[in-house]
């Protein structure tokens, strides 16, 4: 589902709030310190660029906007350019809003697979959940404390037939970059700059 | 003697049995509502009673989900939806969610560019086409056009999504991905399952299905669930009639044995009470049978209930028995009474069997048969197994009764009082006593038809009444009619004399104007060209919208749309309610929304002035029906009356005892129908059925009197069975009137206190001579 790769972001956003490492040092650095360190309980936007390099363009196209992030599950991606679009995720509930005249479109996330088991993961990283992620990826993390990234593989079919992987990078409980590769050899290139 | 009595007894039930058995078996029973219509209605009349008993439309089921919060409810309704999708019962599951696996979209979608709304030329312009790709490119940045992104290179300009919100137009609240009622108490749903309509079997099996499926779901939560729909009421209501009648049946029969074994105190008795009776059943159902190929459910029923007064014969003939006599002596005794009683009551129900309703004639056959071949047995087989006994000769609780009624002269006048004011009443009232709606005499409870309004209302499918009819030799012909018509129509909506309207056209256009789009459509070449202008400078990859040309390409060259297509296509539930073949002729229903003036309609078809066109007001074409029925069968009645009393005139040849008998019949009529109708009963032609029921037994009761009253002895066995008849009668009648089926009530309503009241001015005012002291 092509969706998923819109709810990217949704995933950048989830990991970005990072809060400053503390108190994980002091056990060896793995998966689970990472999410400790990951680990959100509060509001936060940060501003993002994203940059999608699809099979049907001979250019990629740019975008700008801001994510957030509401405890405990709801999600908001807002394109300021190139064109306005608002979506959020709350619930099981997709709500996608383009001019504020125009009819709300409303899907539900399980429709989408795919985007489900992103939302689904993010929400296990969130919560510190490394269980629930491993049932939709298999994750596999290198680098070190300081410059780390996860490389996210789906488990399920339902996801996999469209997301080949999904690659995260950071520096101790930031993230920098998320990258998605889809089957079709679209992707996403999405940076988190500062907080606002 | 008694040996040769039971041998012949038994061998009586053996034949009956016999008999009961082959009609039975070669019994054809119809048991819709065309009972209630006539021969020849307007077409258009049939056709909707039709569509509405058994169509297609009337597969669909509207089910609502309440008892929890609205998230909950979202969840439910999923869940259900996906449950009813797998189960592979259902060609439509609709609870309002988007469904990217719906069959129909593939057609829609191979078929965009020669559906609703029309392509023109101009929108395969080099300009047309340049605007829609920079648009295009510009929702690739937005979530929602990157979920079209797959459809892209076939559809660039974005067809499929017009065409869809086309279709979809304004639903029901959408505002938790699923339909919600405005105070999102309901979640709603609309399903059709693949099974049938009008087979009531398979389709009470879906609802079965339906409702295990959602206790699964439910455990035991507060969710509810309710569901509505012509099959759903069908089902419901047919439940309801088989348990009510079982119930109702068995409690009237008991009620019955009791009483008349506490009167005659002999089983034996109670076996050859069933032989006019059941004798009189097999031969009306038989020969009406014969004659019309077939037996509506309702004359069988009713005619039961019409010559149930065959029950009376063999009462009165043991009534009139005295101990030492023969059986025949006293049948000799009263068989002028009961023959003249018998053939005044067939001779009401003679001009009957002329109506143009084949469920009156039909009644009036079944009687009329039913009741000579009751009267014919009780004349032939009754005297040879029947031996007057002790028990049968009134008792001293009967000289008690009979010394009661004999103080009840006095009541005389408050009486004739009282059904002058009674009839002055009706006079008054003469508009007002008539049912008008055809629904209220369905057997649908109002609840039932409550909770369709209210969930019909939550979907915006309001209940529809007006509509204007397309008829056509073939299915082509409806569709290019309706598109002639749908300027005229755009001008209503522009008045605002209407809201708009549907017709299988707006999704299936007609051979002609798919045709008309095909020429439109640029061939391969052409498009090719404009395209390529069109993408110069923008960054497009070459070749990307091969398939768009392709598909142009197709459309423009392929077999334009049928409806078997979309029958194929599991799209026929759309067509279904909208476009049918009815007598070898096509038939299209145009149904306006939204109807401000339903005389801008009228006056539409009428300067249409086509033949092919019709206006039907739904509402309007049903009180017709029902009051044309009534006038009919009033008509009919009234005859029979005359006829009736003609035979009366002709057996009791004296003036004055013509009017000692059919006075009190006519009074217990009045008198019964006033208070009923001051109950606020409204009649339909089930009550006139009913009047004519207690006309048939007043007169019998009323006969009786007159032929036995001079006399004391007599006078006391003609109360005493009298009495045994309306009591029998009574208890029937009165059981069936706790039926909470409108149609069983009214009649059980009306005949047992017509019966109460026949029994009353019978004994008042025909019994002569002072009454005996004992």
């Amino acid at each position: 589902m092509s969706l998923s790769a819109a709810a990217a972001p949704l995933l950048v956003l989830l990991l970005a709030f990072a809060p400053t490492p503390g108190r994980a040092q002091e056990a060896p650095w793995s998966l689970s310190t990472l999410l400790a360190a990951l680990a959100q309980h509060k509001t936060v936007t940060v501003r993002f660029s994203e940059e999608r390099r699809l099979q049907y363009l001979t250019e990629s196209i740019r975008l700008e906007g801001t994510l957030s992030f509401e405890p405990p599950d709801r999600l908001e991606k807002r394109v300021v350019r190139p064109k306005r679009e608002r979506m959020t995720v709350e619930g099981n509930l997709i709500t996608i809003e383009t001019n504020p005249g125009d009819p709300r479109v409303r899907v539900f996330l399980s429709d989408y697979p795919a985007l489900g088991a992103f939302v689904t993961a993010l929400r296990a990283l969130l919560s510190g959940d490394a269980t629930d992620l491993e049932r939709v990826f298999q994750p596999a993390l290198a680098g070190t404390e300081e410059s780390w990234s996860i490389r996210l593989t789906p488990r399920q079919s339902a996801v996999s037939d469209t997301v080949r992987e999904i690659r995260i990078s950071g520096a101790g409980g930031r993230i920098a970059s998320i990258d998605i590769l889809e089957t079709g050899g679209d992707r996403s290139i999405i940076a988190i700059h500062e907080a606002i | 003697m008694n040996r040769r009595r039971l041998l012949v007894l038994a061998a009586a039930l053996a034949v009956l049995g016999l008999c009961a058995l082959a009609v039975t078996a070669t019994l054809r029973l119809r048991t819709d509502l065309s009972f209630a219509f006539p021969d020849s209605p307007s077409r258009d009349v049939q056709m909707l009673v039709d569509r509405l008993q058994r169509g297609p439309a009337s597969g669909l089921i509207l089910l609502a989900l309440s008892g929890v919060q609205p998230d909950e409810l979202v969840r439910a309704s999923n869940q259900l939806a996906e449950l009813f999708e797998q189960s592979g019962r259902f060609q439509l599951v609709a609870n309002g969610r988007p469904r990217s696996q719906n069959p129909g979209l593939a057609l829609i979608f191979e078929n965009r560019y020669l559906l609703n709304p029309p392509v023109a030329a101009s929108d395969f312009s080099a300009a047309t086409l340049r605007r829609q790709l920079e648009e295009t490119l510009r929702a690739l940045a937005t979530a929602s056009g990157l979920a079209g992104k797959r459809l892209l290179p076939a559809d660039p300009t974005g067809r499929s999504r017009r065409i869809t919100a086309f279709w979809t137009g304004k639903g029901p609240d959408q505002g938790a991905g699923i339909w919600l009622s405005a105070d999102h108490s309901r979640a709603l749903m609309m399903v059709q399952s693949t099974a049938p309509a009008f087979d009531l079997a398979a389709q009470a099996d879906v609802i079965r299905f339906m409702r295990q499926t959602f206790d699964g779901l439910r455990g035991d939560g507060p969710l509810r669930m309710e569901l509505a729909g012509p099959s759903v009421f069908a089902t419901a209501t047919s439940e309801r009639i088989g348990a009510e009648l079982k119930l109702l049946t068995t409690a009237s029969v008991a009620a019955v044995l009791v009483l008349l074994f506490a009167a005659f105190r002999s089983v034996t008795l109670l076996f050859v009470l069933l032989l006019p009776l059941g004798f009189g059943i097999c031969a009306g159902a038989a020969v009406t049978q014969l004659m019309f190929g077939y037996l509506h459910g309702i004359t069988l029923a009713f005619g039961v209930t019409l010559i149930g007064v065959a029950v009376d014969y063999p009462v009165h003939l043991i009534g009139h028995a005295k101990v030492q006599e023969k059986t025949h002596d006293a049948l000799e005794k009263i068989w002028h009474t009961l023959r003249l009683g018998a053939l005044t009551t067939m001779a009401a129900f003679l001009p009957i069997t002329l109506s143009s309703f084949p469920g009156l004639s039909q009644l009036g056959v079944f009687a009329i048969v039913g009741l000579l071949v009751a009267a014919l047995v009780t004349r032939t087989i009754l005297p040879v197994v029947l031996v007057p006994s002790a028990a049968a000769a009134p008792s001293r609780i009967w000289s008690g009764v009979h010394s009661f009624a004999g103080h009840m002269r006095w009541v005389r006048a408050p009486l004739l009082v009282a059904a002058l004011a009674a009839a002055a009443y009706l006079g008054v009232r003469h508009d007002q006593v008539w049912e008008h709606d055809l629904r209220n005499l369905s057997p649908t409870t109002a609840a039932d038809r409550d909770l369709d309004r209210r969930l019909r209302a939550d979907l915006g499918a309001a209940d529809v009444r007006y509509f204007l009819v397309v008829r056509q030799a073939t299915a082509e012909q409806v569709l290019q009619k309706t598109e002639d018509l749908a300027d005229a129509l755009g001008t209503l909506v522009g008045r605002g004399q209407i809201a708009g309207f549907d017709a299988a056209a707006r999704y299936l256009p007609s051979i002609r104007s798919q045709q008309v789009r095909q020429g439109v459509l640029p061939d391969r070449a052409t498009l090719a060209a404009a395209l390529s202008t069109a993408q110069a400078g923008l960054p497009f990859r070459a070749g990307l919208f091969e398939p768009f040309l392709d598909a142009v390409e197709r459309a423009r060259t392929g077999p334009p749309l049928t409806p078997e297509d979309f029958l194929a296509a599991g799209l026929g539930w759309r067509l279904d309610a909208l476009l049918f073949a009815q007598d070898r002729e096509w038939v299209g229903l145009i149904v306006p929304r939204g109807v401000a003036q339903p005389a801008a309609l009228m006056d539409f078809v009428a300067a249409a002035d086509d033949p092919a066109l019709s206006y039907l007001d739904l509402k309007a074409a049903s009180e017709d029906l029902v009051a044309g029925y009534r006038r009919e069968a009033l008509g009919w009645l009234v005859i029979g009356a005359a006829v009736a009393l003609a035979m009366l005139i002709l057996g009791l040849r004296s003036p004055r005892r013509v009017l000692r008998v059919a006075g009190p019949v006519v009074l217990s009529v009045a008198l019964s129908a006033a208070v009923l109708s001051s109950l606020g009963a409204a009649f339909s032609l089930f009550h006139l059925l009913s009047f004519l029921l207690v006309a048939g037994v007043g007169l019998d009761y009323a006969l009786f009197f007159d032929r036995f009253g001079a006399d004391p002895e007599s006078r006391l066995s003609a109360l005493k069975a009298n009495t045994l008849c309306a009591a029998t009668t009574v208890t029937v009648f009165t059981v069936l009137a706790f039926s909470r089926i409108p149609v069983l009530h009214g009649i059980g309503s009306t005949v047992a206190l017509g019966a109460a009241f026949a029994l009353l001015s019978a004994f008042v005012f025909t019994a002569r001579g002072p009454v005996a002291e004992t």
